[in-house]
Order: C-alpha cells, then sequence, then structure tokens
C-alpha cells in the first residue's frame, strides 16, 4: 500500500504542475512574448493540457479510492481515538469535494473544446479555477495528514 | 439528445443529490473494509468493531452519479426553445455551493469535536 500513496502523489503532483499551468495561463494570460519565469510559466496553451488534467484527475482519484480502505480502518480510527476531530474532518471535506469535482470533469472538458471555447470563456476560468483550488485543497489536506503519522 | 445539455445539467445535479446523500446516508452501497463486503444501499455497521467500520463514500458517489445522469438524460430532450433560456454560464454556481454546503455538512468535526 504505500508504493500505491506514493504513485498517488506522483501522479498528484503533476497534475499540480498542469492545472496550475493552465490556471495562469486562463486567469493572466500572456499577451506578448514572455520574458520573465513566471510569464513563461503563463505563456501556455491552456486547451493543450485538459485531456492530460482529466487523465492525472481520475488517475488520482482510482488510487486514492485504493488507499480509503485501508485508511478508514487505519488511520482514521487512530486519529479519532486521539481525538484529532479537526483533522479528520478536513480530511472528510476534501474527499467529498474531490468528488464533486470529478463531475465536474465533463463539463470542464466540454467547456474546453474549441467550438465552445470562445462563447463561455468566463464559465471556463470559473471551472478551472475551481478545479485548481480543488486540486490545491487536496493536495495539501493529503499531504498534511499523511505527515502526521510521521509527528505522532 | 444534446450532449452539451446532458453534460451541463449533470454537474447541476450531482451536488444537488450528493451533498444530501452524504447528510442523510443514502449510499447505493455500502462497503465494509475490514471483511471486503459490498451491500446494497445503507448497511449499518458498528463504528469501529469488526465488521465496521462501514465506508458509504462510494456509495454516494453512485446514488448521485444515477440520479444527476437521470435528470440529465431527461433535461436533454426538452425543446431547445425552453432550454437556450437557462445560460450554462450558472452551472458553476452548483459545484461551488456544493463545496460550501459539505463544509457547514460537516461542521460537526470542528463544532462539537
Amino acid at each position: 500500500m504505500p508504493y500505491v500513496l506514493l504513485i498517488h502523489m506522483i501522479v498528484a503532483v503533476t497534475l499540480i504542475g498542469a492545472i496550475t499551468h493552465q490556471t495562469l495561463s486562463v486567469v493572466a494570460p500572456v499577451k506578448k512574448y514572455p520574458q520573465s519565469f513566471f510569464a513563461r510559466f503563463r505563456a501556455v496553451n491552456g486547451a493543450n493540457y485538459v485531456n492530460a488534467i482529466i487523465v492525472l484527475f481520475v488517475t488520482a482519484n482510482v488510487l486514492g479510492w485504493i488507499i480509503y480502505p485501508n485508511y478508514r480502518i487505519g488511520a482514521r480510527l487512530e486519529m479519532t481515538e486521539l481525538r484529532l476531530f479537526a483533522q479528520v474532518g478536513t480530511f472528510e471535506v476534501k474527499e467529498n469535494i474531490i468528488a464533486l469535482a470529478l463531475a465536474t470533469l465533463p463539463f470542464y472538458w466540454w467547456l474546453w473544446q474549441p467550438a465552445n471555447a470562445e462563447r463561455h470563456s468566463t464559465t471556463r476560468k470559473v471551472v478551472t479555477i475551481y478545479l485548481a483550488m480543488t486540486v490545491w485543497y487536496g493536495f495539501i489536506i493529503g499531504h498534511f495528514l499523511n505527515n502526521i503519522r510521521g509527528i505522532l | 439528445m444534446s450532449l452539451g445539455r446532458f453534460i451541463a445539467v449533470f454537474t447541476a445535479a450531482f451536488p444537488v443529490i450528493y451533498v444530501p446523500a452524504m447528510s442523510w446516508n443514502w449510499p447505493l452501497l455500502s462497503y465494509l473494509p475490514r471483511n471486503h463486503e459490498f451491500h446494497w444501499l445503507f448497511y449499518a455497521a458498528p463504528p469501529v468493531q469488526a465488521p465496521g467500520p462501514g465506508m458509504y463514500y462510494w456509495g454516494w458517489m453512485l446514488t448521485a452519479g444515477f440520479g444527476a445522469a437521470i435528470i440529465a438524460f431527461i433535461a436533454s430532450f426538452v425543446p431547445e426553445k425552453i432550454a437556450s433560456r437557462i445560460s450554462v454560464g450558472w452551472v458553476p454556481i452548483f459545484p461551488i455551493c456544493g463545496v460550501l454546503a459539505l463544509v457547514y455538512a460537516l461542521r460537526q468535526w470542528w463544532v462539537f469535536g
């Protein structure tokens, strides 16, 4: 199971990189030739990332589902016994908002299709930011919870 | 049948079903990880002792997924004249409000902890 957790983390890191590139490219697009590191970070074609983000998101989810039963009968019970309720609750929020984000992926894909991209650019921007925030929250909380074991 | 409308309605309907399914525990199936057992609908398992604890997360997703798919399927046959009055720009409000509702529904972890 530690190997699955490790692969889950690697996929999550790749996903966070891809979605951050894409989000910044729609929030602060680069108009001229990029000069700085930050400008080059934003100067990507967001549409090229859509399929990769969907595949990475689904893969990270499936790996999370494989790990989750172990967490449910192991780490979560221990944390509840130690009265770490806020930590358990923060992770509960993570798993449930990830479920909502997963259901948003088809709409995200549809908004990024060339036929809809221009017409629904604001909606596309909102959905992309929403997904990016979900991924960042999931990553930080997952990492934080994993570290609790080391701290304890 | 419009694919775009199906997808938009599915995205809007999923959180509307998921949040109550999670809050009032309406899973389509329950899983007992200790015994690797699946049960249809809600299976009341003890929270710590075997065969519990029960896992309902997958069941809530199935409840919301099937429910949203049925609603989206019906909505995809609504005549274009009526459907075009509602902008897809409203769709992201549903998952965003869903997140807020989830945090509120799970507040007991912080408030009563």
